[in-house]
């Protein structure tokens, strides 16, 4: 007869046996505990993120005359209001054309940026960094008051442009960041192998680099879209009277009559924010089938 | 020779220094065309470095890269007409394998039929007809590795240097690699730099090793020279396994040097390099043999196996002489006599087999 193995001698009740069968039902129960820790600070973490925001569009869906939740029968009458209100219309797209326009400088002037912050190395690159990381750590509200005062100094009359360029300094870090973690991921000897294959400093940036790079850029011209549009702090500053947004719109209209059109409005800033995140995600994905 | 054929690449005294640190040190060397030379060299030796300047991504502190008679040390590397392999294959990974090929052609504004043609041809030479539509997230390691090579040969580059290209791979698929590269490159004459710190690869592929340490090639030769001649401890320890023993030299007798090396005097015959005092004998593993007797025409060392490992064809002995001198055995399994195998604690005799591949060396004066 062979002699059992230690482990068949605990299955047999012997005393140091009882002990590895607890600790083994100790360790199980922990492991449980962790995940149940884990999904329960989520999810909660998550309803509250998102309670208020759905409680805004539903309100928005209401027959009744005030914003009240829940809403007093369901209708999309508020959002034909808003439609049939013309300096709704004309601020929402204005809103879009500075967002757009935003997003398109930063993505240029937040590319070109993000190149020598990861592939040089140069005195004071991470004091430029933190430099250009900074608008979003600023108060916008700082900023918009800063950018006011120099746009009156300089003797800049009020405008899209202006508007459009100011939107530009808080939101270009959030392409510079994502492109410049796209950059970090990419194998430097992809540029050497262009090189050497007879490709120009140009031709392996437009052919090689940028092409690798674009899921960094649309998670970052996402983002800077989204915080273009929505942004009021620094709109309120420049946009002046003839120039107004659509958040200083919504802004208005909370502060003079607060009717469901207030909330109408809020719901379609949160509907273009989701459709915005998904595009570049639906973008992303197509372009992961092509890389990975 | 007096008609000796112009050095497809020829390094004049080239340096290249990062603030006071000198990476590469004063390297002289010539490639014949056709020719494959390998930089051999632990990490930190300079052979990247070299290899970045022979290339043009870094440009030498002094002397001179010439390519065909041409100093390019002003010359960007685009326009250098060097093919490199890497490490990690760089392909393009948003080009299928087939755009990774043509994009050198593509840069040399070469028609699309042409660019085509050669693509298939390309294809078919590293064997991978029909997968030019392949992205290289889609290939296995071993043919991303052709594809490689496949883009780099398109463009029939002058030189054409592999940076460690096999470092990647599992050793299996790397031995068939290393064959199928040098039956790829070896009928087209590419003249060839190869950069590895891996000694057996280095002395499988190469017409010539030089070997680096510290910025420096110490010794540039044909693959069994550098093995059998290593000029000094440096280039002996590192190619290959070797047992590197003290030893005093008691005196030289005709053609034959004295030594008493771990307690035991033998003769050797007397090689190039200078005579010490202090010495150091090198032999390697597979130049001992083990016997339940001393031979009678040879000295031998009386001593006990410490261990036995068994490495397929070989069987891997250490054993101690005296209780002091650890000695590496190595002994092919099948011999004519039966391949005796050891086992630890068995008492045996070590004796050296060819005195003639024994080298005697200074004693490192450190």
């Amino acid at each position: 007869m062979p002699e059992p193995t230690p482990a068949a001698q605990g299955l047999r009740g012997s005393a140091t046996g009882r002990t590895v069968h607890a600790a083994r039902v100790r360790g199980r129960v922990g492991h449980a505990a962790f995940w149940i820790v884990i999904w329960a600070l989520g999810l909660t973490g998550l309803l509250y993120l998102l309670l208020p925001t759905l409680i805004i569009v539903f309100a928005s869906l209401t027959a009744g005359e005030y914003i009240a939740f829940p809403p007093q029968g369901l209708s999309l009458r508020w959002f034909v209001r808003l439609w049939e209100l013309p300096e709704v219309r004309v601020s929402a797209w204005r809103s879009l054309l500075v967002a757009l326009g935003a997003s398109a400088v930063s993505i240029g002037l937040g590319v070109a940026a993000a190149f020598p912050l990861v592939r040089s190395s140069f005195r004071g690159r991470e004091a430029l960094n933190a430099f250009l990381m900074s608008p979003l750590i600023l108060p916008s509200l700082v900023y918009g008051l800063a950018a006011l005062m120099f746009v009156s100094a300089v003797g800049i009359p009020l405008s899209i442009p202006v508007l459009v360029l100011s939107h530009v300094a808080i939101i270009v870090p959030y392409v510079i960041r994502t492109t410049a973690a796209s950059l970090v991921l990419l194998d430097p000897d992809l540029e050497e192998a262009a090189r050497s294959l007879g490709a120009n400093t140009w031709q392996t940036f437009l052919r090689v680099i940028l092409p690798n790079l674009l899921p960094g850029i649309a998670t970052g011209g996402a983002f800077a879209f989204i915080s273009s549009f929505d942004n009021l702090t620094v709109s309120l500053f420049l946009a002046g009277p003839r120039v107004e947004t659509l958040p200083i719109r919504l802004f208005a209209m909370i502060n003079f009559d607060l009717d469901p059109a207030a909330a109408a409005i809020s719901a379609v800033l949160v509907v273009v924010a989701f459709a915005v995140v998904l595009l570049a995600h639906w973008a992303l994905g197509l372009s992961r089938i092509v890389r990975l | 020779m007096a008609s000796a054929p112009l050095p497809d690449l020829r390094l004049i005294d080239v340096t290249r220094r990062y603030g006071p640190v000198i990476a590469v040190n004063r390297v002289g060397l010539d490639v014949a065309p056709g020719e494959f030379v390998t930089l051999l060299g632990p990490s930190g030796c300079g052979k990247t470095t070299l290899l970045k300047c022979i290339a043009g991504f870094l440009a030498p502190s002094e002397g001179q890269v010439v390519l065909r008679g041409e100093v390019v040390n002003n010359v960007l590397p685009h326009l250098r007409n060097i093919g490199i392999v890497f490490q990690h294959y760089a392909l393009f990974p948003h080009m299928t394998a087939a755009e990774n090929i043509a994009f050198g052609l593509q840069m040399r504004k070469r028609s699309r039929a042409e660019i085509a043609g050669r693509v298939d041809e390309m294809l078919r030479l590293v064997k991978l007809p029909g997968l030019g539509g392949r992205y290289p997230h889609q290939l296995s390691g071993g043919q991303q590795q052709r594809v490689a090579l496949a883009r780099v040969l398109a463009v029939e580059p002058v030189l054409l240097l592999l940076d460690e290209p096999f470092g990647a791979l599992d050793k299996k698929l790397r031995v068939e690699m290393q064959i199928e590269v040098k039956q790829l490159i070896t009928p087209l004459r590419m003249t060839t730099i190869f950069v590895t710190h891996d000694q057996e690869e280095a002395m499988r592929m190469s017409d010539r090793v030089a070997v680096m340490n510290s910025g420096r090639i110490v010794q540039c030769d044909a693959p069994g020279a550098i093995y059998d001649r290593p000029r000094d401890l440096f280039v002996a320890d590192f190619m290959g396994n070797s047992n590197l023993l003290d030893a005093k030299t008691l005196g030289v007798r005709g053609d034959r040097l004295r030594v008493v090396v771990a307690g035991v005097e033998m003769d050797l015959p007397l090689g190039a390099g200078e005579i010490a005092e202090e010495a150091v004998l090198l032999v390697r593993p597979e130049n001992l043999a083990l016997t339940v007797v001393p031979p009678p025409d040879r000295p031998a060392w009386p001593a006990v196996v410490t261990f036995a490992l068994h490495a397929g064809p070989l069987m891997e002995y250490q054993v101690v002489v005296a209780e002091t001198w650890r000695i590496r055995v190595s002994r092919p399994r099948m011999l004519s006599d039966g391949g005796k195998v050891w086992k630890a604690g068995d008492r045996v005799a070590v004796s050296i087999l060819d005195e003639g591949a024994v080298r005697v060396f200074p004693a490192r004066s450190e």
